[in-house]
This record gives structure tokens, C-alpha cells and sequence, in this order.
């Protein structure tokens, strides 16, 4: 096989690596965004919670 | 070296940088420092310090699962089923890379993409073995049975493992060369230099992702507990 042929089988290789790799961090981001958002969302009904429960006091 | 400066060095996000840097350190050190092989494989020898790395740790990530599952069954605590379900997440995704990789270096070194060979056809079946795990922890519903089923399946399916490691070496008509033998390595210094670093900076990948894996899945139920209580009473 020539050299022009193997590296062209090496960057394939090392392309899928590094397409997984990116991959992996898009995945992730994508799991701590939600989580992100899931307690921005639990945050902002804590807060309502506490103002209902002043009213109530009050 | 106290156990703080342990911990910080164990945390995910320290395993996931020292991986990047071992990794990259093994890339370059492929590339630039490790000769062309001399044999008929020639350049295309260089995907072997990636792919052989990713390869062992899927089966090390096998091999955690096994672990977690045996714990869990002995002791029922539900973190070992959080780090079976990452181990074995994890496996297969460095699996389903492996068999990427390897049919692309098959096609440079053997001229096919593909060949019904022990080492592949035995890695095939651990792929599909696993990738049943999620259908089995899917079929149940209770957790504390969901976690039992899945603890067993793991132990069941780390059977082909050792075979699978060990097919190169007992199984005569394979293609895959053993490189690693009783009586040396088979290759130079540099080459076996490049290697360890780059198996040193995949095994920390695994590591660093198998925490973060478990990291994330127990900040989930911290949720999802938090918003239970915050639905049931005051505050």
C-alpha cells in the first residue's frame, strides 16, 4: 500500500476518534443543560413556594 | 500525598484534563517520535496506538460492570448499579469505536472491511450482548428489580470477555497479531513508549468518564427527590 493510501486510512481512523469524541461533548452538554434547566425550573418553584408560604404567615 | 489533594486529582473533571494531556502527549509522540512500522502494514500502523487503547478499555469498562454487578448483589447499595449502568454505557460506546477503527485498519492491513475472524466475531457478540443490557433494564420497571436484573446480565455477559480477550492467543486462525507475549513485545521502544502514554491517557478518559457518568446520574435523582418534596409540603 502506498503512503499516500495509508494516511488517507489513518485521518479515516483518527476521524472517527476525534467525530466520538465531539460527539461525547455534545452529549454531555446537551445532559448539563438539562440539568441545568431542570433546577432553574425546581429554583423558580422553591421561590414561588416561599412567597406563598409568607402570604400565608402574613 | 494526603487524601484531599488524592480526591482532586480522582475528580472527573482533573481525570477528564490529565487524559487530554496523556492523549495528546501519545498522538504526537504516534506521529513524530515512533518509527513507521517496518512491516507490510507500514503507516497505517499508527492507528494501532489509538485503537488498541480504546479496545482494552471497553473491555475494562466490561470488566467494571462485572465488579459493580457482584457488588450490587452482595450488598444492594444502588450506587453499584449507577456505576454498572456507566461502565457498561461507556463500553459499549468505546466498542462501537473500536469496531469503527479496526474496520478501517482491517481494510489498510487485510484489504477488507470486514472478516469473520475470533477477535472480531467475538467482539461483535459483546457488543450485541450489551447493548441488550438497556433493553433488559428497560423491560422492568421497579428499580431495586431493574438493578438486580441488570446486575446479573452483566455478570452473565462479562463471559465473553475473556474469550474475546483471549481469541488472538488460543484461536490459531485469527488475523489480529498478539503483540504482547510472555517473551516481549514484538516492537521498538518508541513504539512502545508512544502506546503506554496514549493507553495511559484512554484508561483516565474512561475513568474520568465513568465518574462524571455517575456524577450526572446522581444529580438527577437529587432532582428529581428535590422536586418530590418541594411537591408534597412546606418548605
Amino acid at each position: 500500500m502506498s503512503l499516500e493510501e495509508a494516511v488517507k486510512f489513518v485521518a479515516g481512523a483518527y476521524g472517527v476518534i476525534l467525530a466520538a469524541l465531539l460527539v461525547g461533548y455534545a452529549v454531555a452538554a446537551r445532559r448539563v443543560a438539562s440539568l441545568t434547566r431542570e433546577l432553574k425550573g425546581l429554583r423558580e418553584a422553591a421561590e414561588r413556594r416561599l412567597e406563598r408560604d409568607r402570604d400565608a404567615v402574613r | 500525598m494526603d487524601a484531599s489533594v488524592w480526591r482532586r486529582l480522582l475528580s472527573a473533571p482533573a481525570l477528564l484534563a490529565e487524559a487530554a494531556v496523556l492523549l495528546l502527549g501519545g498522538f504526537l509522540l504516534a506521529f513524530w517520535y515512533a518509527p513507521t512500522d517496518a512491516s507490510s502494514m507500514g503507516f497505517s500502523q499508527k492507528i494501532f496506538y489509538f485503537h488498541t487503547p480504546i479496545a482494552e478499555c471497553a473491555l475494562v469498562a466490561y470488566a467494571v460492570a462485572f465488579v459493580a454487578g457482584v457488588l450490587y448483589l452482595r450488598q444492594q447499595d444502588a450506587k453499584y448499579d449507577r456505576l454498572g449502568l456507566a461502565a457498561v454505557r461507556l463500553g459499549l460506546v468505546f466498542s462501537l469505536l473500536v469496531m469503527g477503527t479496526g474496520m478501517i485498519w482491517g481494510k489498510a492491513a487485510w484489504g477488507t472491511w470486514w472478516a469473520w475472524e475470533p477477535r472480531l466475531t467475538t467482539f461483535l457478540i459483546a457488543c450485541v450482548l450489551y447493548a441488550a443490557y438497556f433493553v433488559v433494564r428497560s423491560t422492568v420497571e421497579d428499580e431495586d428489580r431493574r438493578a438486580t436484573f441488570a446486575a446479573v446480565y452483566a455478570i452473565i455477559a462479562f463471559v465473553d470477555v475473556p474469550i474475546t480477550f483471549f481469541a488472538t492467543r488460543y484461536l490459531p486462525e485469527g488475523l489480529h497479531p498478539v503483540v504482547f507475549t510472555s517473551s516481549g513485545t514484538g516492537m521498538a521502544g518508541s513504539m512502545l513508549v508512544a502506546f503506554l502514554v496514549s493507553m495511559a491517557g484512554m484508561t483516565l478518559l474512561l475513568a474520568g468518564l465513568i465518574r462524571l457518568d455517575v456524577h450526572v446520574q446522581e444529580l438527577r435523582l437529587e432532582l428529581e427527590e428535590f422536586k418530590r418534596s418541594l411537591e408534597r409540603g412546606p418548605l
